[in-house]
């Protein structure tokens, strides 16, 4: 007994989430032009409904792991020495922040051979030092475009990426950058009573890096953006190249169309992401509004109905119901 | 020679950076971006007392410039600390990002200046 009704209970989870396996083969029986019309079972009467499952595979702590902060496991030794639990165990992530910091300062040390020490060798300007800000300046904008662009660029690889951001961002940026050469020619110039070029200098080093940090992370943006923009233009053009409406299509909304097209689809789910190419579940009500006055008869397949008798624990994953 | 020397500390400062911000990280939940800050603290202070030595001639030239510019230079980090307060900014924490603003302009220069104390008074 209760096996048959496991089997029903199956029945009724796998129907919910591939709905078109089983309407399809049933459907395709009928003939479009809807002689003897038969309606077909409401897809809602076979499902469990999503909020079901989901209230009853939300995790439910107990015990101890329901307290406020619940105990933390420790991390296996063995674990904690792969890259992909510890950050820390990533032997490439050190590798190219190393090069990067290498190159950064170099970008700085050679600066300082390029540009003069100082805007003035006496007076006001002197307190203003030269490569130190021009370094500040670049690193601070260079750290915002590229931080900004590859925290959107979801079309990069995602280690790709992490290492770009570690090995430029952190390595190279920070290694041009630097707060404590900063602070030591605040400290010589406050040393010798340049206390107004040694406050402008230090306030308008930290208002340049705000204003070229948005400038750099606003041109990321505008970059990705325009980025995105052309792989969905070109997604769409090789929709409608292969014949598709390339309309979208909003939640809730019911596409009837011709039965004669082929390719007919439809999308009552709630994303228009995936849109279920199911030509049975579109025929029928089509069918029966071409008629319209011919009366709904018995559905020609119905699924075992399902009880509350049996509590039943949907896994969202794998389908299974027990 | 030299130029190699001090561009490879400072990759051993990012290094050393990218360790102490990832630990720090790890522990530190909050908003407040203090790993960057204690590294920004760390390394100005040590200026200071390098600066003291260097002026009291404790230490050569070639040590000052691989110390300094080098390893100080490649951990100590502006660009980060800016591109923190832009966010903070950008995702309208106003006031933690004022306050990480004037932290990290006042805090570092009281620093260097300790170092440079310690460090006169060591000697």
């Amino acid at each position: 007994m209760s096996d048959t009704t496991n089997n029903g209970v199956n029945t009724g989870v796998v129907g919910a989430a591939s709905t078109a396996a089983s309407t399809t083969p049933v459907a395709s029986v009928i003939p479009a032009t809807a002689a003897a019309p038969t309606a077909e079972p409401q897809p809602s009467t076979m499902e469990i409904s999503a909020a079901q499952i989901r209230e009853q595979s939300m995790p439910k702590p107990q015990g101890a792991a329901a307290a406020a902060r619940p105990p933390q496991i420790p991390l296996a030794p063995m674990k904690k020495m792969q890259a992909r639990f510890n950050p820390l165990a990533d032997g490439m992530v050190y590798l190219v922040v190393f090069l990067g910091g290498t190159l950064g300062t170099a970008m700085r040390y050679g600066l300082s051979f390029i540009v003069p020490a100082t805007a003035q060798p006496l007076g006001f300007w002197h307190s203003f030092h030269l490569p130190t800000f021009i370094a500040n300046m670049f690193a601070c904008f260079i750290f915002a475009c590229l931080s900004s662009y590859l925290s959107q660029a979801s079309w990069i690889r995602k280690r790709t990426r992490q290492l770009t951001s570690k090995g430029f961002g952190m390595g190279m940026c920070g290694g041009f950058s630097t707060l404590s050469a900063l602070a030591i020619e605040e400290l010589t110039s406050l040393q010798v009573s340049h206390t107004l070029g040694a406050v402008f200098y230090l306030l308008f080093s930290f208002a340049g890096g705000l204003i070229m940090a948005a400038a750099g992370a606003k041109l990321g943006l505008v970059l990705t953006t325009r980025k995105a923009g052309r792989i969905a233009a070109e997604a769409l053009q090789r929709q409608q190249a292969r014949g598709g409406s390339g309309r979208h299509v909003t939640v809730g909304e019911t596409v009837l169309l011709s039965a004669t097209g082929s390719d007919a689809s439809a999308d009552e789910s709630t994303t228009a992401a995936s849109v279920n190419v199911v030509p049975g579940e579109v025929d029928a009500p089509a069918a029966a509004q071409a008629t319209s006055v011919a009366p709904p008869t018995e559905p020609s397949f119905e699924p075992d109905p399902i009880t509350d008798e049996i509590p039943l624990t949907g896994n969202l994953t794998t389908g299974e119901a027990h | 020679m030299t130029f190699v020397l001090v561009c490879l500390c400072g990759g051993l400062g990012a290094t050393a950076r990218f360790v102490l911000n990832t630990s720090i990280q790890e522990m530190w939940k909050r908003l407040f971006p203090l790993s960057t800050f204690v590294i920004n603290v760390i390394a100005t202070f040590c200026a200071g007392l390098a600066a003291a030595a260097y002026a009291q001639q404790v230490v050569p030239e070639s040590t000052y410039l691989l110390f300094v510019t080098g390893f100080l230079g490649g951990f100590s980090t502006f660009s980060t600390a800016i591109n923190e307060m832009v966010s903070l900014f950008r995702n309208r924490h106003f006031g933690m990002a004022t306050f990480y603003l004037i932290a990290t302009i006042v805090v570092p220069i009281i620093c260097v200046t300790l170092g440079w104390l310690v460090g006169s008074l060591v000697h």
